[in-house]
């Protein structure tokens, strides 16, 4: 990628694709657990209630 | 176990290997060198998002149609996951921008319709949510899904029908052999989880309806929306 420098061409710029790479799996993994946890309560019977 | 689980499991497996497989094994780009990396998350996650926003335009024409509240929470759970992606498409797109064009954001016909997109979705999700009353919140929960969809031919076409930074929309055919793998497998990956969480939204979203509808005064149905039923 040398002969790209001062071509007008990107070089380098791995910190732009982590950047979006841990963006992606942060949120998807971040909205799933948020969507198990809510389930859970939503789907789990309530408890008796005390006598 | 349900199968939404099954669903978000093999999406994760697959995401794994798509990344892996797009950061480390394919080729950089022949522009944009490793910058255009990003391509096997951003695309994936545009697709993907047009897709469930989509299929709740589908669920919005369907809880109109039949009044039933399972076709609300669906429409109302496709629309969420949506709006999340399309936000994140956004988010992947202005970090792209910065490197490729040189500024994160631009008043460019395809990222203004998509921030249009995620405000709308965005306001069908917040309106929803002040509406007490169940049947009244299916008929503007599924109009407003209606009219906020409008934007996602928009949002599609924009590359097309006017002049744009933004890259005419990509598929298989447009892109290296060497990158069909990595951006199929990211695509199926990212539609495994959407469709994972979508349905554990469904199934939140139903329960909290079943609640609702225990109330005595409450209706299972929306009455007032049984065109079929009514015409039949």
């Amino acid at each position: 990628m040398e002969d790209a420098v001062g071509q007008g061409m990107i070089v380098g710029g791995w910190e732009y694709v982590w950047l979006v790479y841990g963006a992606t799996w942060a949120v998807v993994v971040t909205y799933t657990a948020i969507a198990l946890s809510k389930a859970q309560k939503a789907l789990s019977p309530a408890p008796e209630a005390p006598r | 176990m349900r199968w939404e689980h099954g669903s978000l499991g093999l999406g994760f497996i697959l995401l794994g290997i798509a990344h892996y497989m797009g950061l480390f094994v394919a080729p950089s780009d022949a522009m944009m060198g490793d910058v255009g990396r990003i391509f096997y998350a951003h695309v994936p996650t545009a697709w993907v998002a047009l897709v469930m926003l989509t299929a709740s335009f589908v669920g919005a024409v369907g809880s109109l149609w039949n009044g039933r509240y399972t076709w609300d929470a669906a429409t109302t759970a496709l629309a969420e996951v949506g709006t999340v992606l399309t936000g994140l498409l956004l988010f992947q797109g202005a970090i792209w921008a910065k490197p490729t064009w040189g500024v994160f954001w631009s008043w460019d016909p395809r990222l203004t319709s998509s921030a249009v997109l995620f405000v709308m979705f965005v306001a069908v999700l917040i309106l929803r949510r002040v509406v007490d009353s169940p049947e009244r919140r299916l008929t503007v929960t599924a109009i407003a899904t209606i009219v906020a969809f409008v934007d996602v031919p928009i949002v599609y076409m924009s590359v097309k029908w006017w002049n744009s930074l933004h890259q005419t929309p990509s598929s298989p055919k447009t892109v290296s052999d060497t990158m069909h793998l990595p951006l199929r497998m990211a695509a199926f990956a990212m539609l495994f989880i959407a469709i994972g969480i979508a349905v554990t939204r469904w199934r939140t979203i139903m329960a909290g309806l079943t609640l609702e509808a225990a109330a005595p005064d409450l209706p299972t149905r929306a009455p007032t929306l049984s065109l079929r039923e009514e015409g039949a």
